[in-house]
């Protein structure tokens, strides 16, 4: 552990450099040309993902950076997870960015920032280097939420954004500062560790420092009561952006809570943690299921439609560690987060390849109406578009639908084990929402078919590459659910990797 | 008197208590903005106090850390502002309610 | 925790003096003394002396702004030079000195770019 092994952080320090590369060619390309930085973007990006593919794959955990970094194969899952979402972040901007382009440099540099802290937070192994990376993708994003500065919704979403994100880092910072202080380590193992052998009175500290981190966290990954910012920030910001950011906030986030459960906190803060999460868990489902259904803009739907999923990635977790409790193995609770997140992040992104697609010929228009027979006007975009949301709501065969039930499933296996009936009722509430979530989903779906398109309208013209992506995400869509078997040995090969 | 762990958390806390309620209670942007810094000083206080607990260098470094990012957040969200008073010759975040539902 | 507070006092009661004499002084001129009325003189910062040009609260240039958050980012990296070199010392001297060099190697680039953006001209070209 204690050596510098650079070769391991490899990706990073190419994604490092991609981003000094293209901030300095956006000063000598000429104006017209520097919208094209987004294709070199998008190739870096693939290539990377190549090599984490062709790498040999990690059987123990590497250690870089003298401990500070961890590669290990949940790490690689996610990585190869961030890096195909850039790809497709990097191929929707081009042309957003070739439309409302100024700063096309700028753009594309903190697009490469961010998937840096992403790369980072998914092999974070201290509490330093967690906290530095999860800012340094925070802190990208803000950038980005208020990238049109001549738009006033973009402005006023990037205000509130970095209000609550602030707020959410000094939430982490204090308590990490508090486990630090129970503890007197920052290295995740060390960390361990010293819980495993803390002294009783040291024990409020370290559960007010779990909570706290947490509470930051929570921010970060949309939960109820820390979800004010969503709606906002995604209308508000560039829809790119917001693609991104439903990726990289929520996952990064989730990696992070994962990774603290299962490396730190362990079986120790079972018992208090437990129904906090459930009870979290609930209300964020509820809410973000429910205060969808009124919505009229589809990038707010999203948004709403993001805290319910965060809601059932929540479930997960409740399952983590209420198994943790008498040391049961919390294998399924992990594999159904890796699984979810796998199928949310490439459905998500169909749906947002899909809404900047329609906006960029029928002008900027996002609210729901606007979608009225896009069936007539443009066939494939709206098959790629019903496809991605049926699979949100959880509908069989889809992805979505599997994910849903694996993370349910995975709180009752956890409510059997712990021997608590209450995560029978938690289950249950997930259920229900599934069933809440489909109205909303649906009527979008509704709109698309059932409705005639206004009179005056175009058909929706795609260029070649987003056809490609809309294609590729469509076809994951459809491959997980049918085909899940594979992708569930994945998550169950990743998960033996964790501990 | 002998300064203690306990004085320099209780210290913190307060900072960090004073920090949250100017966050949740003023609307000026920019005073929000330095509310926030001074909860995230809170933490850096705890972290440097529990660093000599420990006799441990580790919190120390961390703060380093902390310092750095804070600055870039203050440099960002000042930027955004900025840019935001520019548009609208404000900085009230009540005045921010163009998105409702 | 009684013994401990106790310790406390003399600031107690430090602040209370203080605080009472600033009420007490205030309170004083406000009865004894009398209401300046009609007189834009007094109301002046300097009743004698220097005529008044303009209002302090004049608007900074926002170049301003961006000049001091600039120095705030660049500034506060210095932060990390010193404690490089004395808590590495016992490793080997190159592989510190050449990570220094990379660090401040991505400064530079950032610098390069804000001086070809133009943001430190101070006044633009005619």
């Amino acid at each position: 552990m204690n050596a510098m092994n650079l070769p391991l952080m490899l990706p990073e320090i190419a994604l490092v450099v991609l981003g000094i590369v293209v901030l300095l060619a956006d000063l000598v390309l000429p104006k017209e040309k520097r919208h094209l930085l987004g294709w070199w973007v998008a190739a870096a990006f693939s290539a990377i993902v190549v090599y984490l593919f062709v790498r040999p794959a990690a059987g123990e955990p590497e250690y870089a950076a003298f401990g500070l970094y961890r590669l290990d194969g949940f790490a690689i899952f996610m990585k190869k997870v961030f890096g195909l979402a850039g790809v497709l972040v990097a191929v929707m901007s081009v042309d957003w960015v070739k439309r409302h382009g100024r700063a096309a440099g700028e753009f594309f540099t903190i697009v490469v920032f961010a998937m840096t802290g992403m790369f980072l937070v998914a092999s974070v192994n201290d509490l330093m280097s967690m906290f530095v990376s999860l800012e340094l993708v925070t802190l990208s994003f803000f950038i980005l939420a208020a990238f049109r500065v001549a738009d006033r919704i973009s402005g006023e979403a990037g205000i509130k954004y970095i209000i609550v994100g602030a707020l959410a880092a000094a939430f982490m910072l204090f308590g990490t500062a508090f486990i630090y202080g129970a503890t007197g380590q920052i290295r995740f193992d060390a960390v361990r560790g010293a819980i495993e052998r803390l002294a009783e009175p040291a024990y409020p500290t370290l559960l007010f420092g779990a909570v706290t981190l947490l509470v930051g966290l929570g921010f970060k990954v949309a939960s109820v009561p820390f979800h004010v910012w969503v709606p906002d920030v995604y209308q508000g910001a560039p829809t790119p952006v917001t693609a991104f950011l439903s990726v990289g906030s929520k996952a990064a986030g989730f990696v992070l809570i994962v990774r603290m459960l299962t490396l730190v906190f362990g079986e120790a803060l079972s018992n208090e943690l437990t129904p906090l999460l459930a009870l979290t868990a609930a209300l964020t489902l509820f809410y973000g299921n429910l205060a969808a259904i009124p919505q009229t803009n589809i990038k707010r739907l999203m948004g709403y439609s993001s805290i319910g999923h965060a809601g059932y990635l929540l479930l997960g977790v409740v399952a983590i560690v209420a198994m943790q409790r008498g040391g049961h193995s919390y294998g399924s609770g992990v594999s159904a987060i890796i699984f979810y997140l796998f199928a949310y992040v490439f459905t998500n992104m169909a749906v947002f390849l899909g809404i900047v697609a329609f906006s960029a010929t029928a002008g900027r228009k996002h609210a729901i109406d606007d979608y009225a027979g896009l069936g007539k006007r443009s066939p494939f975009l709206a098959l790629t578009l019903t496809v991605a949301l049926l699979s949100l709501a959880g509908v069989p065969p889809l992805a979505g639908f599997f994910g849903k039930f694996y993370l349910i499933s995975s709180v009752v296996e956890a409510s059997a084990v712990a021997g608590n009936g209450w995560l029978l009722v938690l289950a249950a509430i997930g259920a229900v929402n599934v069933v809440v979530s489909m109205y909303y989903y649906l009527c979008v779906v509704k709109r698309i078919y059932m409705r005639e398109p206004p009179e005056n309208a175009s058909p929706i013209l795609l260029g070649a590459p987003v056809r490609v992506a809309l294609m590729a995400c469509m076809a994951l869509v459809v491959i997980i659910g049918i085909f899940q078997g594979p992708f569930v040995k994945m998550a169950t090969a990743v998960l033996a990797t964790i501990r | 008197m002998e300064i203690q762990i306990a004085h320099y958390l209780v210290v913190a806390g307060i900072l960090f208590a004073v920090g949250l309620t100017g966050v949740v209670v003023r609307r000026n942007a920019i005073v929000i903005l330095m509310c926030l810094e001074l909860m995230l000083n809170a933490a850096n206080l705890a972290l440097v106090a529990f660093s000599r607990v420990h006799r441990d260098m580790q919190g120390q470094v961390f703060v380093f850390f902390a310092i750095t990012v804070a600055a870039a957040e203050a440099a960002v969200m000042l930027a955004i502002i900025i840019a935001v008073y520019r548009q609208r010759q404000t900085v009230n975040v009540d005045e921010m309610d163009l998105m409702q539902g | 925790m009684g013994a401990e507070f106790n310790d406390y006092l003399p600031v107690v009661l430090t602040v209370l003096l203080a605080g009472g004499l600033a009420v007490l002084l205030l309170g004083l001129s406000a009865v004894v003394g009398k209401k300046a009325r009609g007189a834009p003189v007094r109301d002046t910062p300097y009743e004698c002396g220097m005529p008044i040009l303009s209002e302090a609260h004049t608007r900074f240039s926002v170049k301003f702004y961006l000049v001091a958050m600039l120095f705030i980012l660049f500034d506060i990296e210095v932060v990390f030079l010193y404690p490089f070199a004395v808590v590495f010392d016992d490793l080997p001297a190159s592989l510190i000195f050449v990570e220094m060099l990379v660090f401040l190697a991505i400064l530079f680039a950032g610098w390069i770019f804000i001086v070809k953006k133009g943001v430190l001209r101070w006044q633009k070209e005619e």
